[in-house]
């Protein structure tokens, strides 16, 4: 591998990357603004000049857009990549606002945070700042052009990765201004990511508009469930709720992005329906109980079912959005609990089909986070996994006695028809997050939690087993669902002891083959591919 | 020494309808052209150029046969020329002239260089408020065209070269050679960072050559005459006339032909230009268009040869050779005032991409306004200087902006302080106590 060096110290190349990325490689930062590793390189910012000697010639160059060659000198560190970066941070500080006290971005602001490193504790500047004006851009997004540094990392990102283009750069000069073209607000489903990569406090999402100091957010890493790409994300939470999603960088998901649909898709979890308690009775008759109670009374229920029309009179209508861990413990329920039974999947597409964006980032059709994941695992577990038609018709013609509706898809509706069908069963378990129609028909209700309140992971479309982590706790009395079925199992004559999600994903690896090497700790923070089903 | 008038380009300046393709062949035109492509490889050509030693009249001086030979021998793909015909310096005026009074000797020049650089086609961008200059070069292409001189297989060889105009998108900046290609892609004319150069990577991401006008009117004679006939002319490293622009106070502004290195500065203001009008004494010349650093009356002895000057020849005159385009000023010039004109132009015209530019050049020019208007501070000059050098000191390579538009108003606001300080702080002495907050 041939060599240049940084401030001294030996490195290799690494064929596509530029001065700037392998320095963070070794520890070296070198600070920027305008470039973003998922969008092309402008060079306009200047804060990333470094000395670069090669060839007998020294000088100041854009690290970048440098890309290293052997025996290249490059020094991050002299007075004179100092004294520009000084000079750079005044230059972006004369015009702008310093209004930080009641900026969204202050505690995450790069402007900020490299003032501190790079700046000068004072100013110099006496002449009228120039000011622009705060503009209404889209949906979901606010542009405080006079915070904005110019740096066209939103403009890219319209050009680049959403291919939709509705940023641009108006006028000349101190006067040059991003902003839409009259009458076309950046409504591409993407926008969100603009706000996240704009460096300073220009580019705000409504929804978090004066929401929240950002320093008092706590996050969880964990997986966006609103479709089968399963974006990585960040979920900032503070005093028992949500305040936005973040995508996570990972270059085999989802690159830097995420898309608004997601992004903003998590209202549900803090919805005034939630169910807190599980309840026993129907409709008006729902009496709150405690959690031994209501397993107790399912296990008598399903018991009498069994006794009664046997195993294959009890089914399961398994929800996308349950976990790895959660498919597996609701197979076993059937196949060890039970004794028997039907196990169905019910999944969630989108009428639209696939959404693809001109970097290839795509926000799937398949709805469900995990519907490779319940696929693999159930069809291990319980052997077939039936069609809903199945269960539907079995309900419909009485062979079908008692269901339990594992873990709402917090978007599902059921048709006139299927509730109907419902209503003639002689036992209705509902897991869920929210009340609705069907856990008011339900004899049992046992209330789940949403994903930023349990780990487990969930497979993406493209088999790649990635981890989400508790956030917050359920409210109320509910719990995570791999709790709630692993005491079913156990009421129903199982025998588990796992105590946290990481243990049943043990109790995976060993039973799916396809799982064989999955482990919490294997997985990360970016995930890990599952083995080809066999 | 008496001045050496040395026509080359301007020599049928006065001939009256040289846009004609008749006239100008009267003239011996096109005759370079079927020397080139009947008796000469592209590789002889740019031989040729190299050694007449050409520099590019575009300001930076850069040898053209050299820039030639960095295009491909054998280009994948189509290669391009640009002329740069954007002409927007303040003080400069020779291009525009050279295109209106002899179209058909920079085509002649355009469809060589073609030939020599492999160029599939070339596009003269010329400055938006040129309208006429274009609307004439359009017709003279037709004529070219239909002569056999353009177009599909130029003169039998099998060679095919299109030439094209394009308008100006009107700014400054378009004349940058980057900011050019990016405004003839129909984008804003924002400079590319370089590497990679304009030969690797030009107008459409292929190989490109870009020339200012003059630089190329010269081609057909270089060509035609040899490069020794050239080489006969002007000084050692920078051979041949040069054509000079002359404005402000003096009694006779116009454009000079003259031989490089054949006079000083002081012979071109008092013989050519007929001295300073109304007979005052003269204060400070802007040398070579409005981004060289001004000089002050005891500096103009200076042998008008660029090998002489810091810029571009390294030598020992600290001062910035430029365009040409010289603008005198007399003792009746307020220097703040005349700093604050210039700073004014650059604010405007900043392209606005790079934060160094963007937000130097406005707060530079402010403080300008702030001393011209009574208002100055006691510290407003260590700030100018200290804001100028951090985009880039007076005549040095070092600059942090992405091209050389940010040196061309921090060198001249540098030479402004530098020769006139007195005047800039007696016009904040005037102004203190009545400093703005
Ligand atoms: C801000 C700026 C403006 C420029 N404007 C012009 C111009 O109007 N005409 C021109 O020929 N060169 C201009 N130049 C120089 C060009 O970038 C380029 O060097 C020149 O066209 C090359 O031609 P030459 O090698 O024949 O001189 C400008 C440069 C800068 C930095
Ligand atoms: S709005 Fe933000 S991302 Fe866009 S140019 Fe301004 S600072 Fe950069
Ligand atoms: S130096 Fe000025 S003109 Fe040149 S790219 Fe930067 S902002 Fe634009």
């Amino acid at each position: 591998m041939p060599t240049f060096t940084i401030n001294g110290q030996e490195v290799e190349i690494q064929p596509g990357r530029n001065v700037l990325q392998i320095a963070a490689d070794h520890e070296v930062e070198i600070p920027h603004y305008c470039y973003h590793p998922g969008l092309t390189a402008p060079a306009n910012c200047r804060m990333c000049l470094v000395e670069i000697e090669m060839g007998g010639r020294r000088g100041m160059m854009p690290s970048c857009t440098q890309m290293p060659a052997e025996g290249m000198i490059v020094d991050t560190e002299t007075d004179a990549v100092k004294a520009n970066q000084k000079a750079v941070m005044e230059f972006l500080l004369i015009n702008h606002p310093l209004d930080c006290p009641v900026c969204d971005q202050a505690g995450e602001c790069e402007l900020q945070d490299y003032s501190y490193t790079y700046g000068a504790d004072h100013s110099r500047y006496h002449e009228h700042k120039h000011i622009q004006p705060k503009k209404d851009v889209g949906e979901h997004v606010l542009l405080y052009s006079d915070r904005c540094i110019r740096c066209t990392r939103c403009v890219r990102f319209c050009d680049e990765i959403s291919g939709t283009s509705e940023l641009g750069y108006f006028n000349r000069g101190v006067h040059n201004e991003i902003d839409i073209f009259p009458g076309m607000p950046m409504d591409n489903r993407l926008s969100g990511n603009t706000v996240d990569i704009c460096p300073v406090g220009a580019l705000l999402d409504k929804e978090f508009l004066f929401k929240q100091r950002v320093w008092f957010l706590q996050s969880a890493d964990s997986i966006c469930p609103g479709c089968s790409t399963g974006c990585n994300i960040r979920v900032d939470v503070n005093k028992e709720r949500i305040h936005r999603l973040v995508p996570r960088a990972n270059h085999d998901v989802n690159d830097y992005w995420m898309c608004d649909d997601g992004r903003h898709g998590w209202g549900y979890v803090h919805d005034d329906d939630r169910l807190l308690f599980p309840t026993i009775g129907q409709g008006d008759d729902q009496n709150l109980v405690l959690w031994t109670a209501a397993i107790e009374h399912v296990r008598e229920k399903l018991e009498a079912v069994k006794a009664e029309h046997g195993a294959d009179a009890i089914a399961g209508l398994a929800s996308s959005h349950l976990t790895n861990e959660e498919q597996f413990l609701f197979g076993k329920l059937f196949s060890d609990g039970i004794g028997g039974g039907t196990i169905a999947l019910q999944d969630a597409t989108s009428s639209e089909g696939d959404v693809a964006f001109k970097s290839g980032f795509t926000i799937r059709e398949d709805k469900s986070p995990n519907a490779r994941g319940a696929q693999e695992i159930l069809s291990a577990v319980v052997g077939t996994v039936a069609s809903t038609d199945v269960v539907w018709e079995g309900i419909r013609e009485g062979r079908i006695r008692a269901l339990l509706l594992m873990g709402g898809n917090p978007l599902a509706r059921f048709s006139d028809a299927e509730r109907e069908a419902l209503a003639q069963l002689d036992l209705l378990v509902v897991n869920d997050i929210l009340a609705g129609d069907v856990s008011r028909m339900a004899h049992v209700v046992l209330p789940g939690a949403a994903f930023i309140e349990k780990s487990g992971t969930f497979t993406n479309y493209a088999g790649r087993a990635q981890r989400l982590n508790a956030g917050l706790e359920p409210p109320g009395d509910a719990r995570a669902d791999w709790e709630i079925l692993r005491d079913l199992s156990n009421a129903m004559g199982c025998e588990f002891t796992m105590d946290t999600a990481e243990e049943v994903m043990g109790e995976v690896a060993k039973a799916v083959h396809s799982f064989e090497s999955v482990t919490h700790e294997n997985a990360g923070s970016g995930g890990m591919q599952i083995e080809a089903a066999g | 020494m008496p001045i050496k008038e040395c026509k080359i380009l301007t020599a049928l300046q006065d001939v009256d309808g040289l846009a004609d393709i008749q006239v100008y062949k009267q003239h011996g035109g096109y005759e370079a052209l079927e020397k080139a492509l009947k008796t000469m490889s592209p590789d002889d050509v740019i031989t040729e150029v190299q050694e007449s030693a050409l520099a590019g009249r575009g300001g930076a001086w850069f040898s053209t046969g050299m820039k030639w030979s960095f295009m491909p021998k054998e280009p994948d793909g189509p290669s391009y020329l640009c002329v740069n015909c954007d002409e927007s310096e303040p003080g400069t005026f020779k291009d525009r002239q050279l295109v209106n009074r002899n179209p058909h000797q920079l085509l002649e020049g355009v469809i060589i260089a073609c030939y020599a650089i492999r160029a599939r086609a070339a596009y003269i961008y010329i400055r938006g408020e040129m309208w006429e200059e274009l609307e004439q070069m359009e017709q003279v292409i037709g004529q070219a065209k239909e002569a056999g001189y353009l177009g599909q297989n130029v003169l039998g060889t099998g060679v095919d070269i299109d030439v094209f105009t394009h308008p100006g998108a009107g700014a400054y900046i378009c004349g940058e050679e980057t900011g050019l290609m990016q405004s003839l892609e129909g984008k804003r004319a924002e400079p590319r960072v370089k590497p990679p150069f304009p030969a690797q990577k030009g107008i459409f991401d292929r190989p490109t050559t870009i020339n200012n006008v003059q630089t190329i009117s010269y081609v057909p004679h270089i060509v035609k005459n040899g490069a020794s006939w050239f080489k006969e002319m002007g000084s050692e490293r920078y051979p041949g006339s040069f054509i000079y622009c002359v404005s402000g106070h003096v009694k006779n502004p116009g454009i000079f032909e003259l031989e490089i290195g054949g006079c000083t500065l002081r012979e071109i203001i008092y013989e050519c230009a007929g001295g300073i009008r109304d007979d005052n004494e003269l204060k400070a010349v802007i040398p070579g268009g409005s981004s060289t650093p001004v000089l002050t009356a005891d500096q103009l002895d200076i042998e008008m040869n660029p090998e002489l000057w810091a810029i571009p020849g390294r030598g020992e005159f600290q001062g910035m050779f430029g365009t040409g385009g010289i603008i005198v000023m007399d003792d009746t010039t307020d220097m703040v005032d005349a700093c604050l004109n210039l700073m004014n132009f650059y604010a405007h015209e900043s392209c606005g991409q790079c934060t160094p530019c963007r937000e130097g050049i406005p707060w530079v020019r402010d403080i300008v306004w702030r001393i011209a208007h009574g208002q100055g501070r006691p510290d407003d000059l260590d700030t100018l200087e200290s804001v100028c050098n951090n985009v880039s000191p007076l005549l040095t390579p070092a600059m942090s902006t992405i091209c050389l538009f940010g040196p061309s108003w921090s060198w001249p606001m540098l030479g402004f302080i530098k020769a006139f300080r007195s005047e800039f702080e007696a016009h904040i002495q005037k102004g203190a106590g009545v400093t703005t907050a």
